[in-house]
């Protein structure tokens, strides 16, 4: 029942699971199996996508699932 | 002339009986709005976010009096036990950041919870009015007092609201959730029961309360303990209030991720599911009975929060955010084990010993499981975090955490004598004075023995003690 996600973004930034701040980005974190909204903290929303709606299972410490939000820059 | 004295006995009898009309349960008093700012939550305790680099969860099992006196035991040890960490010694129990009781063991942690180093004075209120009191019979006394018979007339008023009384009156007085979120201090005590309805664990926090619109700010800390320690058919359920879709709640985000995991994690769909009842309109009272009857290890909570970032006080979460650098889990386990009598005879065993069995044996078999999936638990965790470690980037693995998993049970004395000894202790709110004696020296000596323990305050880390047994 243990999964294991990893979050890429050009920064260390909180990440937020199912409402909550919840891990770091760029790093290999544990979360339970199942359905999750991944997203980064709100403070700035200079990401894209906005969220990912992912079903975590079948992934391994050496095998997580990866992610990537890539940096958008803010409406001037 | 005996119709006027049975006349006489009856007018005597009227007020007795209009008085039991009246007698209630105390009212659960409504939350008018969920703020997650307010009441008790481990969040809003002043040092939450203090000191968890070493983060220490203790349960306590039931077992009456003999669970109290080995978990009071333990409290004791660990007043007396130190680590040093980055070179500042640090005293265990100061260290512990939740208590998670049932039960027996829920006199001696909502006592500490509530009133800190108090509860180690000698002949102080609580070894006088509960460890070495026999509180069975004061209960007793209670329960054959004719002025209770006639509030006992009352469906809504029953032998655990008489209980809840005797507890306040011995130890608890009037304080409430709202004393303890006031303190603010750690411990975060979790106390549970076992919810009748849906056959799950029932805990004492406001986040627990919240789908309820219910403010366990006003609830007494004798109301949680009767409830935790509300043996079935000895006591009558005990009964809160419910007020669901009065106080503006709205159900945590990962209820309805939860919803759709049946298939891939039904722990967690039946979590999420178990969380949206109690918003049905038509639950308007919760009826709840000994948490031992859920889980009698008080471990499944923490279990969860080990696993899962779902819970507001989630441990994985503060793994993740690399809050933890050493767990510390002590499962004090007060289980027994009677050796029977009944396979030296052909004959067929009695009533009063199949049922004994067949009341016992789930429970018993189920507490066993759940020890089990701490260190399972714990060493999945270990061998992700060791092959994390050696695949990974640096600065990319896993965040590495000491895992510490600590079991206190009887089952541990190698001696054979003084194991069955104590083993085959009562469970019974009225054990003598050397027996309570002996259990509060034998929790420390079975905590001081344990490889783990002593890996942990000699600061050598020994994770083949700790998470896969053996040294």
């Amino acid at each position: 029942m243990d999964q294991y996600l990893k979050v890429v973004f050009p920064t260390r930034r909180l990440v937020w699971i199912d409402g909550v701040a919840a891990a770091w980005t760029n790093r290999v974190f544990q979360v339970e199996t199942g359905h999750h909204i991944v997203t980064l903290g709100p403070s700035m929303k200079n990401f894209e996508p906005d969220h990912f709606d992912l079903h975590v299972t079948g992934t391994l410490p050496t095998a997580p699932l990866i992610i990537e939000f890539t940096r958008r820059d803010t409406d001037a | 002339m005996r119709h006027t004295a049975l006349a006489w006995m009856l007018v005597a009898a009227m007020p007795l009986m209009s008085l039991g009309g009246c007698a209630s349960f105390p009212e659960t008093p409504k939350l008018e709005r969920v703020d997650a700012a307010s009441g008790y939550r481990y969040a809003n305790l002043e040092d939450a976010g203090s000191g968890e680099d070493l983060f220490v969860i203790l349960t306590f099992s039931g077992g009456g009096t003999r669970a109290a006196a080995l978990s009071y035991g333990v409290l004791e040890t660990l007043r007396d036990s130190w680590v040093e960490i980055d070179g500042e010694r640090r005293n265990l129990l100061q260290e512990v950041d939740v208590i998670s009781s049932v039960s027996g063991g829920s006199f001696t942690s909502a006592y500490y919870a509530l009133q800190g180093d108090e509860i180690f004075e000698p002949g102080g209120r609580f070894q006088a009015n509960f460890l070495y009191k026999n509180v069975e019979a004061r209960l007793k006394g209670q329960l054959f007092n004719p002025y209770n018979w006639a509030r006992l007339l009352s469906p809504t008023f029953g032998r655990i609201d008489i209980a809840d009384e005797v507890y306040q009156d011995l130890l608890f007085d009037d304080a409430d959730f709202g004393d303890l979120a006031a303190r603010g201090r750690k411990p975060f005590l979790l106390i549970n029961a076992t919810d009748m309805a849906k056959g799950a664990t029932f805990t004492f926090i406001q986040s627990q309360f919240d789908p309820l619109c219910a403010d366990l700010n006003g609830v007494t800390l004798s109301r949680a303990v009767a409830a935790s320690s509300n043996f079935p058919i000895a006591f009558t359920p005990l009964t809160l209030n419910s007020y669901p879709g009065r106080c503006d709640y709205r159900e945590p985000t990962w209820v309805s991720s939860g919803l759709r995991d049946l298939d891939s994690n039904p722990r967690r769909y039946y979590r999420a599911r178990s969380l949206r009842t109690y918003q049905a309109p038509e639950r308007r009272y919760v009826h709840l009975l000994d948490g031992g009857v859920s889980d009698n290890i008080g471990l499944r909570l923490p279990l969860t929060a080990l696993r899962s970032s779902d819970l507001p006080w989630s441990v994985l979460t503060r793994m993740n955010l690399e809050q933890i650098d050493k767990l510390v889990v002590i499962v004090v386990d007060a289980k027994t084990q009677q050796a029977p009598d009944f396979d030296t005879s052909p004959r067929a065993p009695g009533l009063t010993k199949v049922v004994s069995t067949i009341s016992t044996t789930p429970m018993v078999n189920y507490s066993f499981d759940t020890v089990e999936l701490l260190r399972q638990a714990m060493r999945t965790r270990a061998d992700a975090q060791r092959a994390s470690r050696e695949q990974a980037p640096p600065g990319e693995a896993m965040h590495q955490v000491e895992l510490y998993r600590i079991y206190v049970g009887f089952d541990q004395l190698e001696d054979e004598t003084e194991r069955k000894r104590y083993l085959s202790l009562p469970t019974t709110f009225d054990l003598p004075a050397e027996q309570v004696d002996d259990l509060r020296r034998i929790g420390g000596v079975l905590l001081e023995r344990s490889p783990c323990f002593q890996s942990l305050v000699t600061g050598r880390y020994d994770e083949m003690a700790c998470v896969h047994g053996g040294s």
